[in-house]
């Protein structure tokens, strides 16, 4: 299934395991809702990118929807 | 019908959607027929049958399904979805072909010649709920069972008397709970299940959101003319929400 979100802003930084991050699906969890994104992250942490406009932006107006508010 | 181009026959919305252009998809299907208790053989009509995908789930579970549909550019995807699939077709001479143009308020069927019909949001996009209801009713056979999914709302609204939407779409026909209940029971029809699927018009708009940015983006993208502002606070008022019922015909009166 194509991902609900593609193309995101790459990262100013590498991970601070030092690795590079790479842009990868994964799964967001909200709320019982899942949405597979392409996002960067950390091939050995598996920490994720998360860019502030993102989560400002579309991530705060799903959850404000999911939340029902 | 008439009026403003359909938001169900947008591209735009496809891409988010799939070909299955409502909250729920093809699993709120599986639903409405497993409380139905459709059985293979049954003739089974789906009423605003789109590109057809519902169509194809029921053939394929041994049901003799067909659709209906006003959109002539939502039927041509159904017939291309059921070419070289003879397998699915096997249609009797007298439902042949499996798909049709016509509106839910005036079926090229006789009467009581179903034993089922769904109808997925569908209700609140017809020019007439109780025309299409009375429809429904017609065409089913004593008995027969009608599952319908479709947007509601949580509070008391008067759609006649809103300026009317750019796009046509659901949430502008939405009627509260008692209001679809009291339309079915008028039209002949005995509820017997009401389930609150709230939660797939959610999951659908969290999905818009993703893909445009914003509700106000989505609007933007489906609204003919640009610059469309405002139908983000219109789309919520009433608070709509998603419900998924099975009615049964009572009386044996078309």
């Amino acid at each position: 299934m194509k991902p609900a979100y593609e193309d995101p802003t790459p990262p100013p930084w590498d991970c601070a395991c030092g690795k590079e991050l790479e842009k990868r699906r994964v799964v967001l969890t909200y709320m019982g809702n899942e949405f597979t994104v392409e996002l960067y992250q950390c091939p050995s942490c598996r920490f994720v990118y998360v860019p502030e406009d993102l989560a400002l932006g579309k991530m705060a107006e799903v959850e404000k929807i999911l939340e029902d508010k | 019908m008439s009026g403003p181009p359909g938001l169900y026959e947008q591209e735009a919305l496809w891409k988010v959607t799939g070909e299955v252009v409502r909250p729920g998809g093809l699993e709120m299907t599986d639903r409405l027929v497993e409380l139905c208790g459709f059985r293979a053989g049954d003739r089974v009509l789906d009423a605003g049958c789109g590109a057809g995908a519902a169509v194809e789930r029921l053939r394929s579970r041994g049901l003799k399904a067909l659709g209906i549909d006003p959109s002539e550019v939502l039927l041509e995807k159904a017939r291309r979805r059921f070419r070289n699939k003879d397998d699915l077709l096997e249609p009797e001479a007298s439902f042949s072909p499996p798909f049709a143009r016509a509106a839910a308020e005036a079926l090229p069927f006789p009467d009581a010649c179903l034993q089922g019909v769904l109808c997925e949001c569908v209700l609140s996009l017809t020019d007439s709920m109780e025309g299409a209801l009375k429809e429904l009713h017609r065409v089913l056979a004593p008995g027969g069972s009608l599952g319908v999914t479709d947007v509601y709302a949580s509070l008391p609204r008067d759609p006649a008397r809103e300026p009317p939407w750019p796009v046509r779409c659901c949430l502008q026909g939405a009627v509260t709970r008692r209001e679809v209940e009291a339309k079915m029971r008028q039209a002949g029809f005995e509820v017997l299940v009401w389930e609150d699927r709230t939660q797939a018009l959610k999951e659908l708009a969290a999905r818009l959101v993703w893909a445009f940015g914003s509700l106000e983006g989505f609007w933007n993208s489906v609204c003919p003319e640009p610059g469309e502002t405002g139908l983000t606070r219109r789309a919520s008022e009433g608070r709509p929400g998603y419900y998924l019922l099975v009615a049964r015909k009572v009386g044996s009166d078309f």
